[in-house]
């Protein structure tokens, strides 16, 4: 559909000029959006129908804005324990991860190694955990949990998410220190700072706004993360939040009303997320991709 | 900073996250290929066999399934994702007074979780109660409807790799935009095409300048599609009858569901020695630029 | 700016903190049955600390999903107020809880009983994992010579011991709602039933747009009804052969019954999206009028009962009229699946706790409990079923049809996991039209033959 537009906007282009063009594009562009949005504005409209209504009428608009799915969902799944954990879980796995993934890029691109290739080497080697499915560790990191005697606690899923999370810290945080000249360092060290000092008082408020972006994205990594938790928590009271999600099969018999209005629940704070750290989500996102 | 380049200090600031990483990532994979020698049910002790597995895999026929829907959505995403990414780019590039609200919510499927997408997305392409077919049966062209999830015919695959790239048409977007925002003006004007048609000057100018952001986009989309999950879960549970299945899902669920381990491995060790390849190449391009 | 942004995702993450505090604040949350049964006991003020031990099976709400059990366990908790506590945890569903245990034995935290099918139980009991029930059952149980016989011939682990209790008699088929029935003017099914007739019945309704038959392929191993049938054509005249290396799954007889399964797909017995539903998905479509029969259980009858009441029936399937095989097989086979952890017996305490709960739950008013929730007794002695609820009334005149005996055990009960679950897919797939019988079949071949060369 969007192909067609394409040509048909090349087509009339040789006539079309200024305000008329942009005109057109804009419409254009509104259509992409509306369509790239509908199936969230869709599922919200389902979440206001009656089970029965869903599979008898499934195309009409809901008559009364129903919130029988919706009350069903909140006197079920028991939102303020998947919060906590998930905040628990969060709230350690990331300042774990910032603290050691600052100080390992920070001796990467700013201090001096004996040996050049080790630097490269290492640096290589942080990156290649960006590029390996997750998939291939969840048994072995169930293993390893399970020898551990770790299994079933919050730090199960603290430690996995952090390694997780080192590759892509490491490349911005490295790409950020290697675009940001070292000399305000520099003068320090004259001064007589040893390395503590260095990191906590100068570069660290320096590195702000990259730590601000590694911290969100973190989250969100976190916040939305399943494969993991479902093979590590069993225990229902330790549920993160997207278990809860899975979790709706067989809860409770008004199924499809409940695991949509479920979807909706979860999805909400995290468009609310979304709307308020925006652009450190997209400079995020786009730096880990454009950086090197 | 040579002063503070200690061995003590290296060693303070690099353990850590050397320690986790090579743990739970590096390790990890070692586990997981041994494993993928071995036939072990998920209780008791595991059985070494040799390359039993891997033998399995090649007249697997589900293996051959798996194999071939990921190559599908690998190369439909690809194609949606570079083409239309980067027209949309080029759309988001122009002077339009609503782009900033509309590239905002374009880019909002990828922040939402993978398993509620699925569940989104089961709503809409249920061949009963689904959006579409529903849509379809009312607007007259009810012969359109197809099953396009959950038959025969194998459209799941396609499915898949179309949500997939609604997920990532943003966020793609987002980064063609970085890349055509740093191609100056002046450039154009450099090269003598002024007056020329819009469509030739993105052929020979902007192309062919986005040559590097071309190939990380490639590369992520492909790295990316190694990772989806809990999207086929949800829609189709690999089915029908492991018709549906990625390699993810497929190792997923001969490891979780079926309780064999050791093929599941073998599975896994597969699959990341294909993602391996690209991921090099990705390595490759990152140094490049570094330097 | 940082600080703004700080502050405002702090009054998101509480306000959500607090919508789901005060919504969850005063309800009684079914799902914690824990917190229910701990509430039903008061601690405070006992001289001595209650011994607790944990009980897990598959069943995420109990309360709903299995009613029986949750009485059980929930008068025992009172009986036993301030001694024993039994707390229950459960999974989403059967094959969750499966992984769970499987995860849970290895990392040392499985729970002290727990429900695990005796399919899994093999790994188990040759890890070591499982108790030795024998003693416990004879010499602290009072349980009638029947009744302990039967634990005996269920043949689960080992001949002459005990390493598992029912949880319940597996009683399946298909559940019916009669108000669709009379809708298109069909006539009910009954014990002579035969499958042409059957074909007839989803002519009418398919010619309705009604789901004759609905079940859900997502869940895999929700095909009871077929597995019962499966006996109408010899299954357990084949089975130990097959088992045994000297017959196959692509005999006649199977071909036969498969292809019968495909006469079902084609005329349109099932649902056009079977393949993307679960079973939840299914039950809800079927007590919500969307379909004509049901394949489920004993367990279903609570909420079948709720939503169709006299409207609700139960049939055990169609008889097959070119099989040579006998045709008046039902279901009610105990599922031995109960277990206790071998680890969590070397406390006496628990020990004890755990007798004196096996005690109860083999007893006749534990028994009458289950009648009165819907599910079948496990002893042989007689209970007051004059409380039943209408859907499981149905179920125990089904049980009473002169001259149908039960099958020996449910079809995929003895089978190793991975033909189990080639059993399912390949059900599966004649249902939702992927496989022809020959293909079908051939896969469980394949599958039986690489499972027999371990």
């Amino acid at each position: 559909m969007l192909l067609i537009k394409r040509v048909n906007k090349e087509g009339i282009k040789g006539i079309m000029r200024g305000k008329r063009k942009k005109a057109i594009l804009t419409i254009v562009l509104i259509l992409v959006t509306l369509v790239m949005i509908f199936p969230l504005l869709w599922v919200v409209i389902l979440s206001f129908k009656t089970s029965a209504q869903i599979f008898s009428e499934p195309f009409i608009l809901p008559k009364r804005f129903d919130l029988t799915n919706y009350i069903k969902v909140f006197k079920v799944m028991n939102l303020s324990i998947l919060y906590k954990n998930t905040a628990i879980i969060g709230f350690f796995s990331v300042t774990l991860s910032i603290i050691i993934t600052f100080m390992s890029s920070f001796s990467l691109s700013r201090m001096v190694f004996k040996h050049k290739k080790l630097k490269d080497y290492l640096y290589n080697y942080f990156l290649l955990g960006l590029t390996i499915p997750p998939m291939i560790l969840l048994f072995p990191v169930y293993r390893l949990t399970v020898s551990m005697h770790l299994f079933g606690t919050y730090l199960s899923l603290i430690l996995p998410y952090t390694a997780m999370n080192i590759a892509f810290n490491t490349l911005l945080f490295v790409g950020f220190f290697n675009d940001f000249p070292g000399e305000v360092e520099e003068a320090a060290i004259i001064d007589g700072c040893g390395l503590r000092r260095l990191c906590t008082t100068v570069v660290a408020p320096m590195a702000k706004p990259i730590i601000s972006t590694v911290l969100i994205f973190n989250v969100l990594y976190i916040w939305n993360e399943y494969p993991f938790a479902s093979v590590l928590i069993s225990n229902t009271e330790k549920y993160t939040i997207p278990m809860g999600s899975a979790f709706f099969k067989g809860m409770f018999s008004m199924d499809y009303g409940g695991l949509i209005a479920s979807s909706v629940i979860i999805m909400v704070p995290q468009l609310i997320f979304y709307g308020i750290f925006q652009r450190y989500i997209v400079g995020g996102m786009t730096a880990g991709a454009v950086k090197g | 900073m040579h002063h503070l380049s200690k061995s003590r200090n290296f060693a303070i600031m690099l353990i850590p996250s050397v320690a986790v990483y090579t743990l739970y990532i590096v390790i990890s994979v070692f586990v997981a290929i041994y494993y993928s020698f071995t036939k072990y049910s998920g209780v008791g002790v595991e059985k070494w066999v040799g390359l039993k597995n891997y033998k399995r895999l090649l007249t697997d026929r589900y293996f051959i399934i798996a194999l071939s829907n990921t190559g599908i959505i690998l190369v439909v995403a690809l194609i949606t994702l570079v083409v239309l990414g980067f027209l949309l780019a080029n759309l988001l590039h122009q002077k339009l007074k609503i782009k900033g609200v509309c590239q905002a919510l374009i880019y909002i499927p990828i922040v939402i979780a993978p398993i509620v997408v699925g569940v989104i997305w089961l709503f809409i392409l249920d061949p009963s109660y689904g959006f579409i077919n529903n849509f379809l049966r009312y607007i007259g062209l009810g012969d359109y409807s197809r099953s396009w999830i959950g038959a025969k015919n194998n459209l799941a695959a396609y499915s898949i790799a179309f949500i997939y790239f609604w997920r990532n048409l943003g966020y793609i977007a987002t980064i063609f935009l970085t890349g055509i925002n740093m191609i100056s003006d002046e450039i154009y004007e450099a090269a003598g095409i002024d007056g020329v048609n819009w469509f030739t000057k993105m052929i020979y100018i902007t192309i062919p300048m986005l040559k590097e952001t071309i190939t990380i986009v490639i590369v992520l989309v492909v790295t990316g599609v190694f990772k989806v999950l809990e999207i086929v879960t949800q829609l189709t549970n690999g089915g029908p009858n492991h018709l549906s299945e990625t390699l993810v899902t497929y190792s997923y669920t001969v490891s979780f569901n079926t309780g064999e381990y050791g093929y599941g491995m073998s599975i896994a060790t597969v699959t990341f020695m294909i993602s391996l390849v690209f991921s090099l190449f990705y390595i490759n391009v990152i140094n490049k630029k570094g330097k | 700016m940082r600080i703004k942004k700080l502050v405002a995702m702090l009054l998101v993450v509480s306000m959500v903190f607090m919508s789901a505090g005060c919504s969850n604040g005063g309800s009684d949350s079914t799902t914690e049955v824990e917190k229910n049964i701990s509430e039903s006991i008061s601690t405070e003020g006992s001289e001595d600390e209650p011994v607790s031990f944990t009980f897990a099976a598959h069943f995420a709400d109990l309360k709903e999903s299995n009613a029986a059990l949750y009485n059980i366990i929930d008068t025992f908790n009172r009986q036993h107020e301030g001694q024993i506590v039994v707390n229950y945890s459960g999974s989403a569903d059967k094959s969750v809880h499966i992984t769970a245990m499987k995860l849970a034995a290895e990392s040392g935290s499985l729970p002290d009983v727990f429900f695990l099918p005796t399919t899994n139980a093999v790994e188990f009991y040759e890890a070591g994992y499982l108790y030795d029930m024998t003693d416990m059952i004879e010499q602290y149980g009072d349980l009638d010579e029947d009744t302990l016989n039967s634990l005996y011939e269920s043949k689960d682990l080992q001949d002459n011991s005990i390493y598992g209790l029912p949880l319940t008699a597996l009683v399946t088929g298909f559940w019916y709602n009669k108000d669709v029935f009379d809708r298109y003017g069909v006539a009910y099914p009954d014990e002579g039933t035969t499958f042409d007739e059957l074909l007839t019945m989803i002519d009418t309704f398919k010619a309705n747009g009604v789901t004759t038959i609905i079940n859900g392929a997502k869940t895999n191993y929700s095909v009871w009804a077929f597995l019962l049938a499966f006996a109408r054509y010899g299954f357990f005249e084949h089975d130990k052969a097959i088992a045994a290396g000297s017959d196959v799954w692509s005999n006649d007889d199977f071909i036969k019954y498969f292809e019968k399964i495909q006469q079902l797909q084609e005329a349109g017995a099932f649902a056009e999206n079977n393949s993307v539903t679960d079973f939840f998905q299914a039950k809800e479509l079927f007590l919500a009028g969307e379909a004509a029969m049901f394949d489920s259980g004993a367990w279903d009858s609570a909420v079948v009962s709720d939503a169709l009441g006299e409207k609700a029936g139960f049939w055990w399937g169609p008889i097959f009229e070119d099989s040579n095989y006998n045709q008046q097989y039902l279901m009610q086979a105990p599922s031995v699946s109960v277990r206790v952890n071998a680890e969590s017996v070397k406390e006496p305490e628990k020990l004890e706790a755990i007798t004196e709960f096996m005690k109860f739950y083999m007893s006749p008013e534990a028994d009458q409990i289950r009648v009165d929730n819907g599910t079948v007794p496990l002893t042989s002695v007689d209970v007051d079923a004059s409380n039943v609820n209408a859907a499981f009334a149905k179920m125990l005149e089904a049980l009473k049809i002169e001259g149908w005996i039960s099958v020996p055990y449910q079809a995929d009960a003895n089978l190793s996991e991975v033909v189990q679950e080639a059993l399912y897919d390949s059900m599966f797939g004649v249902i939702c039209g992927i496989y022809t019988p020959e293909e079908a079949l051939e896969i469980m071949d394949e599958v039986q033959t690489r499972a027999l060369e371990e």
